[in-house]
């Protein structure tokens, strides 16, 4: 979780790969986190498969994301860039393994 | 009624209260946005999910799993859903609050299959059933025979008009094995209109 506020405190988006627990995958980009009065850490994931926003805990997304099994299996770091008026340019480092 | 009225678990009321008034303050379409009124969760119904390694024969909806439950959010309509997942212990817990398309198809329906089915004497459960792998989303009313009102199919991109698709099943059956075996790109017929020369 320290990543990902680390990430978007910096105005950049990761994406992921979540693998479903019962055969392929999906791609989804978290653009933002909260932790409630509670402490349960949220994230925000933009999931074309739904069209806008997908809320879901931290926990959840990691391990969880529709159904036990499933699992966050890559991570994609993207570049602010130094030219874009204030738009992030997505560039891919290198797949990380969580 | 013939749609069954479910209730969920004794605290899942509270545990989505708590959640959605924390999630919808912030992001798109926020409270603020939305005029401030708390948002409400209506009647839930049981939500299944299918992985598609099960979807190989008719019969994959045995193998559906009750991952917990989906209630419905709406502030002036409906606006986002809300699911939890239920402990051994029985207690719920909140998992994900979804917005966007899937909160309208689910409400559309929801009324679709109660002007449809509500005074069938025949029972029906109402279940959200997902297929992630599918990117489908559907309202499925179990009961004597199953009745599926799919609202999300192939993506969010473009939501699909809700209506009953009797030919639910065969049509995923197809989707299931069209992802496991895509066409190749030359068995793809060239565009009307273009021919090669000779």
């Amino acid at each position: 979780m320290a990543t990902v506020q680390q990430e978007i405190l910096a105005d950049r988006p990761i994406g992921c790969r979540i693998a479903w627990a019962q055969g392929s995958a999906h791609f989804v980009a978290i653009g933002g986190w909260s932790t409630d009065p509670d402490g349960t850490d949220y994230v925000d994931a933009y999931d074309p498969a739904h069209g806008l926003l997908v809320q879901k805990t931290y926990a959840d997304f990691v391990s969880s994301y529709s159904m036990p099994g499933d699992s966050w299996t890559h991570t994609y770091f993207t570049l602010r860039s130094a030219g874009a008026a204030g738009g992030a340019l997505p560039g891919v480092i290198s797949p990380k393994s969580e | 009624m013939a749609i069954t009225k479910l209730i969920g678990p004794s605290n899942a009321l509270d545990v989505v209260s708590h959640a959605v008034t924390h999630l919808m303050s912030r992001g798109p379409r926020a409270l603020s946005a939305l005029g401030g009124a708390a948002p409400k969760a209506s009647q839930p119904v049981k939500l299944f999910v299918i992985g598609l390694d099960n979807i190989k024969d008719e019969h994959f909806l045995d193998s559906a799993v009750n991952v917990g439950w989906r209630y419905l959010v709406v502030n002036d309509g409906p606006v986002a859903v809300a699911d939890v997942k239920v402990s051994p212990s029985g207690a719920a817990a909140f998992s994900s609050l979804i917005r966007g398309d899937i909160a309208v198809g689910l409400s559309e329906a929801a009324d679709l299959a109660s002007k449809k089915y509500g005074e069938y004497t025949d029972k029906y459960e109402p279940r959200a059933l997902d297929i992630p792998a599918l990117y489908i989303s559907a309202l499925w009313l179990h009961g004597p025979r199953d009745a599926f009102f799919p609202f999300l199919a192939g993506g969010g991109i473009s939501r699909t008009v809700v209506r009953e698709d009797p030919r639910f099943v065969k049509n995923v059956l197809l989707a299931a094995e069209t992802k496991r075996h895509p066409p190749r790109a030359d068995d793809v017929s060239p565009p009307r209109g273009r021919q090669n020369q000779p």
